[in-house]
């Protein structure tokens, strides 16, 4: 989860090392990157708000509530050692859309930010294989507003990673597309990812800011690994 | 750095006319080949490039040849743009590319091809309802393989394998979902491994030698 934030930082979003509140800047000049993971138990959601100039931390009863599941929370502020600063969340799982408002009380507030997470799943495979095929299953989905990725890490593989084109509930990799970095035996992680990316204007001016918003189910398995 | 396209480029900008050295002046030692050889199980196909031990270009001298040998049969491989090809009717694994001298003395090249095998597709009308199997002979040989699809109704895809599973699974995962009716599928397998040339030539790259396998079906909802 730690490496949402740093995406978030890598983003180019925050460039700005001094300070800035949010206190002298208009709702409208307002932007919001989000990304939001769930691994099935907790739900992870990091935000920035930024202008042109930089990433921007709420002040002077600016605050930002972030609605999932069924609950809602305050988000809690971050910065990084750049001074990048961002705002972070977890909650339980989210099986449906989560929601972002901001409430300014000198200025316009924003409302109805809703953002899509695609369909929970759980995901089946085997705890070892020698060689041969690793069949995986999953709760199929119709739902056409994500993309799947398979990867497949570990300490002695080249990471494999593959996009499908379709998400029907199940797939097999054999152990030969899987490229061997060390000999014997070792953990592999197999992951699915579904991802959804979706913007929006914040306000509805022509000259709004937008969210930004990257949301991931992503579940994965342990494999153990041992070659004949 | 490479003395030889400076040399070349010097010489055109001098606005004279390079001639690039030819094998007849230069000993086997001094002379580079850049082999490959596919065979499909019945027809195999060899290409060599000649080239200086700096890289450049050479001609090759109408006194000398490069010839493809297999079973007993030899054909001289013919130029065209800076290579050379030959093709012979054989399924054998076993090949020669040949340098020969006018005067008659050769420096031969043994190559051998990765194991032969045959390639089976689903039995048709193949319902992609299922994952569709492909299947060929597994060999535990040192060479790599390569299997492509292709098809007019989904993105072609390949993967590389480390070792031979001797099948292949095509998946709707992979093709999409969105297919409707017959549908004709094309896979190819390749096995390739390299293997170096006669030390009597100068060192250059290992022979890229491939044995390749394609099928064709026809596949239903």
């Amino acid at each position: 989860m730690a490496t949402l934030a740093s995406a978030l930082v890598a983003s180019g979003c925050g460039t700005s090392t001094a300070e800035r509140t949010s206190t002298r800047v208009a709702t409208e000049d307002l932007n919001l990157d989000a990304t939001a993971e769930s691994d099935g138990v907790d739900t992870f959601v990091m935000i920035q708000v930024f202008d042109r100039r930089g990433t921007i931390r709420f002040a002077g009863g600016d605050r930002m509530r972030l609605y999932a599941g069924g609950e809602s929370q305050i988000l809690r502020d971050v910065e990084d050692d750049d001074g990048v600063i961002g705002y972070e969340a977890t909650f339980g799982e989210v099986a449906g859309p989560y929601e972002i408002k901001i409430v300014r009380p000198h200025e316009e507030s924003v409302d109805g930010l809703e953002i899509p997470m695609p369909p929970a799943f759980a995901l089946a495979g085997p705890t070892a294989v020698t060689t041969g095929w690793i069949d995986l299953a999953w709760d199929a989905s119709d739902d056409a507003g994500y993309a799947s990725e398979l990867l497949v890490e570990g300490s002695c593989v080249s990471p494999l990673r593959r996009a499908l084109a379709a998400d029907t509930g199940e797939y097999a990799i054999h152990t030969t597309e899987i490229t061997r970095t060390a000999p014997g035996a070792c953990s592999l992680s197999i992951s699915l990812r579904r991802s959804a990316s979706a913007e929006q204007p914040l306000l509805p001016y022509v000259d709004a800011g937008s969210l930004r918003a990257t949301s991931v189910q992503a579940r994965a398995i342990a494999v153990e690994w041992e070659p004949l | 750095m490479k003395i030889g396209p400076v040399i070349a480029s010097a010489i055109v900008a001098c606005g004279c006319s390079y001639e690039p050295p030819v094998s007849a002046d230069l000993s086997p030692g001094e002379i580079k080949i850049t082999a490959s050889i596919t065979s499909n199980g019945s027809l195999a196909y060899g290409t060599a490039i000649l080239s200086a031990p700096d890289g450049s270009s050479m001609t090759l001298s109408d006194s000398d040849a490069l010839i493809l040998a297999a079973d007993g049969v030899e054909t001289t491989m013919a130029p065209n743009e800076g290579k050379h090809f030959g093709a012979i009717s054989t399924e054998a694994t076993d090949f020669s590319v040949i340098f020969e001298r006018s005067g008659g003395s050769r420096v031969e090249n043994p190559l051998s091809l990765p194991p032969a095998f045959a390639l089976v597709a689903p039995p048709e009308p193949a319902s992609r309802a299922a994952p569709l199997k492909v299947a060929w002979d597994a060999d535990q040989g040192d060479y790599t393989s390569a299997i492509y699809v292709t098809s007019p109704c989904f993105t072609p895809y390949g993967r590389n394998l480390d070792g031979d599973p001797g099948e292949f699974l095509i998946q709707e995962a992979d093709t999409g979902s969105g297919i409707a009716g017959e549908c004709a599928v094309d896979v190819q397998i390749t096995r390739s491994w390299s293997r170096d040339l006669s030390p009597d030539l100068a060192k250059g790259y290992p022979a890229h030698l491939s044995q390749v396998r394609e099928v064709r079906f026809v596949t239903t909802p």
